[in-house]
């Protein structure tokens, strides 16, 4: 019944230099994970994406980047879901 | 009249070895004439010499060995001795070198002069905030057409044959 959600997954992975693909609901449950992308790290994701939310509560739900030297990870939520990517810069 | 001159006779034939009616087929030790039931008395088999000498050579082995620290009495140490002592310990733990705990670092805090630098420079791809944006959006859809696809009932009667 998830096969909607593995092809939206694997169009992801398909993208030019994304490593890693996540998406967890809004209690951190992971729903799905591809390639560098941890099972383990969908509540933190989520935690992340929750508290970037309260810096101004009355826009639409900001995308939060971590940056690294080389690597990028971004984290978007939409309605309940939480969608992170992980790609090389 | 030869069965009451049996009775009569009783006291003096046990000294005699004749063996009569009254003689006992199986030699059961005097003792046991004695206590009434087995089960009753205490639970003392009959102390033979060499039991005896093992239990006392089991309880002086323990008695020996017991250290017993309720009967040692107050223990103090005089003052210079504690003070001597505590200089030892110190010199000795300053001696000692500890390996140092290694710290573990998934995110530092960058001075505020390179933070300057960091936060002025070119803000994030707007590609990838599109990237990441649509692929949210279509997840979000695809999780809710999730739907539980029924292909065989979940409860099944057992159909048992009454004979």
């Amino acid at each position: 019944m998830e096969k909607d959600l593995d092809k939206v997954v694997e169009e992801i992975m398909l993208t030019p230099n994304v490593t890693g693909c996540i998406f967890a609901d809004h209690q951190g449950l992971c729903l799905a994970s591809k390639g560098t992308a941890h099972v383990d790290s969908a509540g933190i994701l989520v935690a992340i994406s929750e508290q970037a939310c309260k810096l101004q509560p009355n826009l639409k739900p900001p995308t939060v980047c971590l940056e690294t030297d080389d690597k990028v990870c971004l984290i978007q939520r939409h309605g309940t879901i939480t969608g992170g990517i992980f790609k090389q810069k | 009249m030869g069965c009451c001159y049996s009775i009569c006779h009783k006291d003096s034939d046990p000294q005699d070895n004749v063996p009569n009616e009254r003689t006992h087929l199986l030699e059961v030790p005097e003792q046991h004439h004695e206590t009434p039931s087995p089960t009753t008395c205490a639970s003392t088999p009959p102390r033979k010499p060499d039991e005896q000498s093992a239990l006392n050579r089991i309880l002086h082995d323990t008695a020996t060995n017991v250290i017993d620290v309720g009967a040692l009495g107050p223990y103090s140490l005089e003052a210079n001795a504690y003070s001597e002592r505590v200089r030892a310990y110190t010199a000795r733990a300053a001696a000692a070198v500890l390996p140092l705990p290694i710290p573990a670092k998934l995110i530092a805090d960058v001075p505020p002069a390179a933070s300057k630098v960091i936060l002025n420079g070119p803000p994030p791809d707007f590609a990838d905030k599109e990237l990441i944006t649509n692929a949210v959006k279509k997840a979000a859809a695809a999780i809710s057409e999730l739907r539980v696809e029924h292909h065989e009932d979940l409860v099944v009667p057992f159909r048992v044959p009454v004979a």
